[in-house]
């Protein structure tokens, strides 16, 4: 078969050649994984009490607030009407899955995750309310919503009302990022979407995501801090980023086996692609770069003792490699999904331009932005002790 | 109620620094300072920011079902999910192609020409392209005569996806190159010019 | 014009000026003209063996729709079935054939031309992931798009079976085929029917008692495109090879 000037090999209904989602969208499962996979971690501390992750408990918090602030920044960037984006909340259409999105977010942001990190901030803004000066002081004052009672009374029905908000809450990370496969996974004219399987997978995968994402955070503050690193906690973390993340590998080679063993009508173009245009994203970066090697070196510290630098350095690489294969999952569903034709009959090619509206440039600012806001927000909201100052 | 102590909560590790190990009761002293006396802990009182916040949250949903209502385009969900103004407006566009009948309203004969021979189910504008404007008012201009050539061999140049059924020539063993409406009548293709011009092919 | 005077030929452009402006007010007006949705359930028909791959109906629908140069909706696929190996047929669609196809010499493989267009779904997938509402099934069984609501987000794109539905790169929103639906309104035909030589291609009201497709669904061997993905399409194509995706 002959490629053409387009990219475009074998036959591709006429205007299928030009891809719909672009790397925005690779973003955006990415970026709500990366929410709900924090929260997740947050929540095992305060639900199912596991104590020794305790330290990064805010942290995790305030990382999924800075990533779910951005997660909406990549779908209004791709629509073709941005200022239309509105319509979603007039007149949401009830059996679309994408319309749902913007209230299950608006939930997850201003009933779950904003009340759960100022009831736990509380004492403390109120504190700082009062001891800060200038624009800070207005701030925090903002903060307080006008309370200042924080009397142990309080506090204690703050702890007992946050703690019922993320009971909710783990239920709606969990369906936000689930949500979000069920966009991809409901499609039943592309099969290389169409699975069942689709919203697990994005919630172990998101999981995954978050827990690394927190775990290298907590480690890269703690270096920038100077602060000692809690090995209890980096080890506990470490052990549920494993045993998450080879449920997700399970889950991922379940989807693969039974695509390969089934072998339908779609078989064909869909192991075409991923032995040639796919191979390197998935096979190489997802499957053994970015899964298998993480695991194993995560498996490594599970059976073995080691010293707690080696641990630290152990554990910096699997979180990066994680990170790199969350990332290609996500690229090989949102890309991968639309290089084949839906006649099964050719493939086109995804050309990533740098600095157009859908380029990697606006990608890169938009891969920034969360760690400005959790820049500020540490600043604002410290999610560690800190006896030196104020 | 729920198994949260403030034993489990606050104050067990050093790192999470948790507001009550230090600031608390200095935060709690000035908050009642501010207050200028002593805060009864009655659960009411201890709520009450809660309170607020439920309100706040209820306020910002009743604010946004009012502006919904407001802001909502008119007919929608008249007929379906969709805006009713929007049937009218698919139904506005401009036509281009007149439609044949139109055409035969005042070419009479290329339309009874056409009617009598094998091109008769093909509609003028096939051949001359869309033609409403010129049609709604003919003085607007001329449309441009179909270059017989290429318009004959898109249809009858032989080709193995086309019927067998449908009659294609070769034309350059057919025509060797002549114009085809200088032995056929584009209208009536059949007849007439061929007719002792040309003594046979094939 | 050797056969009408000229005063009679303006006599007849002034009685189709009176008709059309008619139609016109009739269709300005806030009660529009006797067309009643609730009257009609629109689809096509089409016949594999009348079609020529002339490629008129896919010139003709860009002419009429001022449908972009690189999307289409509508398009002549040519299929080639070399033997037993239905599974992977050679297919081509240069331009969506607008300009029609270069001719293919006599070989040992089967070939023929499948139009293609929006399926105008009863069920259709399109519809269900509209977020806002912007597409929609029309009382008369058209699927339309609502230019002054749609948001481009493009999930109706990816859920159409088919690949009939494209961005318009200039207004950034959601176009397909409207069947028409300005002229189907009015008693006319399809762009593409009309431009249709051999009537491959047929305009089909299946609440209408008098249409010929009913003896055509009954006469024939009908099929629909991807019958697997159960959208409840109402394009009827008959004698379609089982090669054709
Ligand atoms: C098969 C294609 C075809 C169809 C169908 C067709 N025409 Fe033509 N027509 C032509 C061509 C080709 C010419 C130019 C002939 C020439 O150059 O001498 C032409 C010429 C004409 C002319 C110029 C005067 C003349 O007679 O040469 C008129 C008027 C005209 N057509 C009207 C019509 C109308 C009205 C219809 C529909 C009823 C129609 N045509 C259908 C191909 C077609
Ligand atoms: C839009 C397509 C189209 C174009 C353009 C067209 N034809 Fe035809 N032609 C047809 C169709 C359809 C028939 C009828 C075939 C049938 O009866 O099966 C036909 C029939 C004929 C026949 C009669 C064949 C027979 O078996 O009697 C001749 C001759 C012919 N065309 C010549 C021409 C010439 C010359 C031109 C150019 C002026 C032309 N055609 C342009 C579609 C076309
Ligand atoms: C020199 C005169 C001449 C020219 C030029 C000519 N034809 Fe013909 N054509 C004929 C004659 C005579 C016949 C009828 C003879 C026959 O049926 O074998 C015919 C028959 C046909 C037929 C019917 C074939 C069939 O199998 O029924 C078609 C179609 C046709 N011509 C198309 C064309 C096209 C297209 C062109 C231009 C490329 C063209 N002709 C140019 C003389 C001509
Ligand atoms: C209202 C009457 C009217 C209608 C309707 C009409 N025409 Fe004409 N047409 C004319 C007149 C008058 C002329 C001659 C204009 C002139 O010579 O200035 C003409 C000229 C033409 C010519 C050029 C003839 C030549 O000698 O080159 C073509 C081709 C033509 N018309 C095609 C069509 C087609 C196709 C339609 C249908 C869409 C159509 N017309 C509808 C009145 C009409």
């Amino acid at each position: 078969m002959l490629m053409g000037p387009t990219g475009v090999e074998g036959f591709m209904y006429p205007n299928e050649v030009e891809l719909q989602w672009s790397v925005l969208i690779v973003l955006y499962p990415f970026i709500t994984g990366l929410v709900a996979g924090a929260f997740i971690l947050a929540s095992l501390e305060r639900v199912f009490k596991v104590e020794a992750v305790k330290p990064t408990y805010r942290l995790a918090l305030l990382t999924a607030l800075a990533f779910l602030i951005v997660a909406p920044l990549p779908l209004q960037m791709h629509l073709g009407h941005p200022e239309r984006s509105f319509e979603m909340y007039l007149t949401p259409h009830r059996s679309s899955a994408m319309a749902m999105f913007g209230f299950i977010y608006l939930w997850y942001l201003m009933v779950v995750l904003l009340v759960e990190i100022w009831l736990d901030y509380r004492a403390e803004i109120v504190h700082r309310s009062q001891t800060s000066k200038g624009l800070l002081k207005f701030v925090y004052t903002l903060l307080t919503l006008g309370s200042k009672n924080v009397s142990p009374g309080a506090l204690r029905l703050d702890d007992r009302v946050g703690y019922i908000v993320t009971l909710i809450g783990i239920p709606s990370a969990f369906l936000l990022h689930g949500y979000v496969g069920f966009i991809f996974g409901s499609v039943k004219a592309n099969a290389w979407w169409s699975t069942p399987l689709m919203p697990i997978v994005f919630l172990f995968s998101a999981m995954v995501s978050g827990i690394a994402a927190v775990m290298l955070i907590y480690m890269a503050v703690s270096w920038y801090q100077k602060r000692p690193i809690d090995m209890r906690c980096l080890d506990t973390i470490a052990k549920y980023l494993f045993y998450v993340f080879l449920i997700d590998f399970s889950l991922e080679m379940l989807d693969l086996v039974h695509r390969i063993y089934e072998a339908d009508e779609s078989f064909h173009s869909l192991d075409f692609m991923v032995h040639t245009r796919l191979f390197f994203s998935q096979v190489v970066l997802q499957i053994w770069i970015g899964t298998i090697l993480p695991l194993a070196l995560l498996a490594v510290t599970q059976v073995r003792t080691f010293t707690e630098a080696v641990r630290r350095g152990i554990y910096a690489s699997a979180g990066l490699l994680t990170m790199v294969g969350i990332f290609a999952m996500r690229w090989n569903v949102v890309i991968g999904g639309q290089l084949f034709s839906k006649s099964y009959l050719g493939y086109t090619t995804y050309k990533l331009e740098f600095a157009t509206r859908e380029g990697l440039l606006p990608s890169i600012l938009l891969m920034i932005l969360p760690f400005l806001i959790l820049w500020t927000l540490v600043k604002l909201l410290p999610p560690f002790e800190e006896r030196h100052s104020l | 109620m729920f198994p949260v102590t403030s034993e489990h909560r606050r104050g067990n590790n050093p790192l999470t620094g948790q507001a009550s190990n230090e600031c608390d009761p200095a935060c709690a002293k000035q908050a009642r300072g501010d207050k200028g006396g002593s805060v009864p802990d009655s659960p009411l009182r201890n709520g009450a920011h809660l309170i607020l916040l439920l309100a706040a949250l209820l306020a910002g949903i009743a604010i946004f079902l009012v502006v919904r209502q407001a802001v909502i385009p008119e007919g929608f969900g008249l007929y379906g999910h969709y805006r009713a103004g929007a049937l009218k407006d698919n139904r506005m566009k401009p036509v281009s192609f007149a439609g044949r009948e139109v055409c035969a309203g005042c070419h009479f004969d290329p339309d009874e020409a056409l009617r009598a021979g094998k091109h008769g189910k093909i509609s003028c504008e096939t051949c001359h392209g869309p033609q409403s404007a010129h049609a709604a008012d003919p003085a607007s201009g001329v449309p441009a005569k179909p270059n017989a050539q290429g318009l004959c061999r898109r249809c009858h140049e032989s080709d193995a996806a086309k019927p067998a059924h449908f009659p294609q020539v070769a034309s350059v063993s057919h025509s060797g190159g002549a114009a085809c409406n200088s032995c056929h009548e584009p209208h009536k293709p059949g007849f007439a010019k061929i007719a002792g011009e040309r003594s046979g092919k094939k | 014009m050797k056969d009408l005077s000229r005063r009679q030929l303006f006599e007849k452009a002034g009685r189709f000026l009176i008709l059309s402006n008619a139609a016109a007010a009739a269709l300005n007006s806030a009660e529009p003209n006797p067309y009643s949705t609730a009257d009609h359930w629109w689809g096509m028909t089409i016949d594999i063996d009348q079609c020529i791959g002339c490629g008129n109906c896919a010139a003709a629908c860009q002419a009429e729709n001022k449908v972009p140069e690189e999307f289409h909706r509508t398009w002549i696929e040519r299929y080639q079935v070399q033997g037993d190996d239905y599974q992977h047929p050679q297919v081509e669609s240069p331009h969506g054939g607008r300009e029609g196809f270069t001719p293919l010499p006599e070989s040992a493989a089967k070939s023929f031309y499948v139009p293609k267009l929006c399926n105008h779904c009863a069920t259709s997938p399109c519809v269900q992931v509209c977020p806002v509402g912007a597409t929609f099934e029309s009382p008369d069984g058209v699927v339309l798009v609502d230019e002054s609501y749609c948001v481009g987000c493009r999930y109706c794109v990816q859920a159409c079976p088919y690949g009939t539905r494209f961005i318009h790169p200039e207004k950034q929103v959601a176009d397909k085929c409207t069947l028409c639906y300005h002229r189907i309104t009015q008693g006319l035909t399809t762009a593409c029917a009309e431009a249709c030589p051999t009537g491959a291609r047929k305009l089909a009201d299946l609440k209408d008692p008098k249409d010929p497709v009913h003896e055509f669904l009954r006469t024939n061997t009908i099929q629909v495109l991807k019958p697997q993905m159960a959208t409840g399409s109402k394009v009827y194509y008959k004698n379609l090879d089982g090669a054709v995706r």
